[in-house]
C-alpha cells in the first residue's frame, strides 16, 4: 500500500543533492556588470571610497560570531571615517558578504568582492574556509586577514594570507602548561572534539605529557553530539585531577553542565569558548565557577586598550567584546593601518606594508607580523568567578 | 568499567531513547496520515523549544506550565497551516517530491526565521528540568527522569486517543486506506489537518523536553532528527510500537557501546545499526509491511 522504503531512500538521496545545489545557487553571484577590466590603482581619484570587503558568517550555524564580526569591523571603519578617512580624505566602504560558515560559499564570496575591487579583505573566519579561499586570493593577490587557527595555516606559504589570532598550537600548549605548572596537574584528562580544531589541540596536549611524565588520558565527540556521560564518566573512574576541554560553544556548555551534574571533580582548563558571553549565558553559575580558559581575548582586562576598545563597542552596540570582535577589530585596525602605510590602494603594497606591521596596539594584544605571516603572539588566561570571565594572566609565546 | 557506570549510561541511553522514539512517533504520525515525509519536522522540534523558552517564559515571563500550554496551542496551529500549506495541496500531485521539498524549504524558513526573531545566541532556560538525584555512585538528571515520565505518558495517551475517540479512530482509517476512509464518510483533508497538528504538538513536547539538555539553538535538534528516522527504520517503518521500540534500542545500544568502543564512535554505532536493518531486515523489528 505505501510506496517502498528504497524508493524513499533514494528520494531523501535525491532531495540531498538538489538541496546542496541550492546552497551553491545563492544570489551571490559575480555580477557580470561590475568585472571591468580597470585595474585598482586607476580607481585612485581622491573622491572615491576606499574598499574593503568582510566575509563573515551572517547567517548559518554560527550567526551571532559573523554578527560580532560586522560589528566589529564597522566600528573600526566608523571611526577612522570619522577623523576623516584614509590616504588624504578617502572614505572606507566596507563591503560584507556571508559565507554561511560554508566553504564553497568562502570562495564565492571572496570572488565576488576581487571582482568589486576591494584593496583587501578581512575574514573567512574558520580555517577551513580560509584553506578553502588560500588559492584565490593568492592568485588575485588580495591580502587577507582571517582568524582561523589551524597550524596548517602558517604552513602554506602563502604571502597575501595573514592571522589575526594566535594558532592552535600556542593556545594547546599553554592550556597544558598552565594546568601543569599552576594547577599543579599529575594525571590530565583531555575532552576534545574530533574535528581538526579539536584533535590538533589533542596531538600538542599528549605530545606535551608525554615529553613532561604527566599521565594522559583523552576522549573525543563529534561536533552536534549532546550527551557526554560516557566520557565524563570514563574521566572520573581515571582519576584524572586537571581537565582540558577542546570543543566549540554548544558543545562546550553542555559539557560544563553534565561535568557539574555527575560530580566530576577536576580542575577544568578550556578552550577560548568558556570565556565567551554566549557560552557562559548557556551554564548556570555553579556549572563553571573557578573554570580556567585559555584565550584571545578578556573584557576584563587592566589593559587599556582592551578597556577602550570594550567601552566604545559597548557603547555603542550595548553588549561586551568577546574574541571574534575583538580579533576583528584588530583585523580592520591592521589593514587600514597598512593601506595608509603603503599609501596606495594597490594590493601588492598594501600585502607588503602588511608584512611590516610591528608595535600595533589592538585589543588582543601588540600585533607584529612574524615571516610566517602571524600578527597575533600573546594567549590571555582567565578565570570564570561568578559568571564572568576574570583576566588572570597574559602569557607571551615566540 | 564498573556496574555503576553500566547503569549510568543505561539511564542516560534510555532517556535519549525515548527522545528518539518521540521523534519516530511524531513523523510516523504524519507518514501513515499523507504518504508523506515530514522533512521540517526537526525544525518544528527546534521552533517548539524557541516558543517555549524564547518566547513565553523569557520574553513574556509566564510561569511554566503556562508557557507549555500556549506553546502547544500555537504549534497546533502552525501543524494545521502546514497541512494545509503543503500536505493537503501537494500530496495529490504527480510526484510526492513537490511536498517533500515544500517540508524541506519550509525547515529552512523555520531555520533562519528563529535566527531572525531570536537572535542568533542559543540559550538555557535557567532552572528548567535542572537538578539531579545522586544514588550512590550514580547520578541522574532530573531531566533524565522526566524525559522517561512524559514520553510514557505521551505513548500512552496517543494509543487511547487512537483507539478510543472518534477522531483517534478516523485517524488510523486514513492510515489505512485514503480511499475507503472518504467513502466512509472520513473528512480525509480535514483528518490530516489533526493528525498534522499532534504530530506538532509532539514536536513541541519533544523541543520543550530536550531544553535542559541541548540548550536552545539552531542547531539543537538536527542529530536526534537523524536519530529518530533510524528509530523508525530499525522499528518497523510506518508502525508505532515500532518507533518506540527502535527509539530505545538506539539510544542504549549507542550508549552502551562507547564501553567498548572510543566515544567518539557513538554516532556511527547508530547508523551502523540502521544499514544492517535496512540490509538484513528492511521491515523492521516490528515491521508487517515491506
Amino acid at each position: 500500500m505505501k510506496k517502498g522504503l528504497w524508493k524513499y531512500l533514494s528520494l531523501v538521496l535525491m532531495v540531498a543533492m538538489v538541496l546542496s545545489l541550492v546552497a551553491c545557487s545563492n544570489p551571490d553571484e559575480t555580477s557580470e556588470s561590475e568585472s571591468t577590466n580597470s585595474t585598482v590603482e586607476e580607481a585612485t581619484s581622491t573622491s572615491e571610497p576606499v574598499k574593503i570587503g568582510l566575509v563573515a558568517m551572517l547567517t548559518g550555524d554560527n550567526p551571532l560570531n559573523g554578527e560580532r564580526m560586522q560589528q566589529a569591523v564597522q566600528l573600526a571603519i566608523d571611526e577612522y571615517n570619522a577623523a576623516g578617512g584614509i590616504l588624504g580624505g578617502r572614505e572606507i566602504e566596507l563591503l560584507v558578504e556571508d559565507d554561511q560558515t560554508l566553504q564553497d560559499m568562502a570562495v564565492t564570496c571572496v570572488e565576488k568582492l576581487i571582482s568589486e575591487e576591494v584593496v583587501g579583505i578581512i575574514g573567512p573566519h574558520r580555517s577551513t574556509n580560509a584553506l578553502a579561499v588560500e588559492a584565490t586570493v593568492a592568485t588575485a593577490g588580495v591580502p587577507t586577514l582571517t582568524g582561523g587557527t589551524s597550524p596548517s595555516i602558517s604552513e602554506l606559504g602563502n604571502d597575501y594570507l595573514f592571522r589575526i589570532r594566535a594558532s592552535d598550537e600556542i593556545f594547546a600548549s599553554v592550556a597544558a602548561a598552565y594546568a601543569v605548572d599552576e594547577l599543579g596537574a599529575k594525571k590530565i584528562g583531555m575532552l576534545y572534539n574530533s574535528d581538526d580544531y579539536g584533535a590538533g589541540a589533542e596531538k600538542i596536549v599528549a605530545e606535551y605529557c608525554k615529553a613532561n611524565g604527566i599521565g594522559y588520558v583523552s576522549e573525543g565527540h563529534n561536533t552536534g553530539d549532546t550527551d557526554f556521560t560516557a566520557q565524563i564518566t570514563k574521566m572520573g573512574t581515571e582519576g584524572v585531577d586537571a581537565l582540558l576541554i577542546w570543543t566549540h560553544d554548544s558543545e562546550l556548555a553542555i559539557h560544563a553542565r553534565q561535568i557539574y551534574e555527575l560530580g566530576l571533580e577536576a580542575k577544568v582548563v578550556s578552550s577560548p569558548g568558556i570565556t565567551m558571553q554566549q557560552v557562559i549565558d548557556m551554564c548556570e553559575p555553579e556549572y563553571i565557577e573557578g573554570w580556567q580558559g585559555v584565550t584571545d581575548y578578556v573584557f576584563t582586562s587592566t589593559d587599556e586598550t582592551v578597556q577602550e576598545f570594550n567601552k566604545k563597542f559597548s557603547e555603542k552596540y550595548g553588549i561586551n567584546t568577546e574574541l571574534y570582535s575583538a580579533s576583528y577589530y584588530g583585523a580592520a585596525l591592521v589593514l587600514i593601518e597598512a593601506i595608509e602605510a603603503a599609501g596606495t590602494t594597490d594590493r601588492t603594497a598594501v600585502m607588503e606594508a602588511l608584512k611590516k606591521t610591528s608595535d600595533l596596539s589592538a585589543p588582543v594584544g601588540v600585533l607584529e607580523c612574524d615571516d610566517k605571516n602571524n600578527l597575533v603572539h600573546s594567549v590571555n588566561v582567565a578565570e570564570i568567578i561568578n559568571k564572568e570571565p576574570v583576566f588572570i594572566k597574559s602569557i607571551s609565546v615566540e | 568499567m564498573n556496574a555503576a557506570v553500566l547503569v549510568q549510561l543505561l539511564v542516560s541511553g534510555l532517556a535519549m531513547g525515548f527522545i528518539y522514539a518521540l521523534v519516530g512517533i511524531e513523523y510516523t504520525l504524519v507518514w501513515n496520515s499523507t504518504g508523506l515525509l515530514n522533512f521540517s519536522h526537526d525544525k518544528l522540534i527546534m521552533l517548539g523549544a524557541y516558543l517555549f523558552g524564547g518566547t513565553f517564559v523569557l520574553g513574556m515571563g509566564f510561569s511554566n506550565p503556562l508557557a507549555i500550554v500556549l506553546a502547544f496551542v500555537i504549534m497546533g496551529l502552525i501543524g494545521v497551516l502546514i497541512a494545509n500549506g503543503i500536505f493537503n495541496p501537494l500530496r495529490t500531485m504527480q510526484s510526492m517530491i513537490f511536498a517533500v521539498m515544500g517540508t524541506m524549504i519550509l525547515g529552512r524558513i523555520i531555520k533562519e526565521a528563529c535566527r531572525l526573531i531570536w537572535g542568533p545566541a542559543p540559550f538555557a532556560i535557567s532552572g528548567w528540568l535542572s537538578g539531579n538525584i545522586r544514588i550512590g555512585k550514580i547520578s541522574i538528571s532530573n531531566a533524565n527522569i522526566i524525559i522517561c515520565l512524559v514520553s510514557l505518558l505521551v505513548v500512552i495517551g496517543l494509543q487511547l486517543f487512537l483507539n478510543f475517540t472518534k477522531t483517534g479512530k478516523a485517524m488510523r482509517c486514513v492510515a489505512q486506506n485514503k480511499k475507503a476512509a472518504a467513502l466512509m464518510g472520513i473528512n480525509v483533508t480535514q483528518n490530516i489537518c489533526i493528525t498534522t497538528a499532534v504530530s506538532a504538538i509532539i514536536c513541541s513536547i519533544i523541543g520543550i523536553l530536550i531544553i535542559p539538555l541541548f540548550n536552545v539553538s539552531t542547531t539543537m535538534s538536527n542529530s536526534i532528527g537523524l536519530k529518530g528516522f533510524s528509530a523508525g527504520v530499525i522499528g518497523g517503518f510506518g508502525y508505532l510500537p515500532g518507533a518506540i521500540i527502535g527509539g530505545i534500542i538506539i539510544g542504549i545500544v549507542e550508549n552502551l557501546a562507547v564501553m567498548v568502543l572510543p566515544a567518539v564512535y557513538k554516532d556511527v554505532v547508530s547508523f551502523v545499526l540502521l544499514i544492517l536493518f535496512l540490509l538484513v531486515k528492511p521491515t523492521g523489528l516490528l515491521g508487517k509491511r515491506a
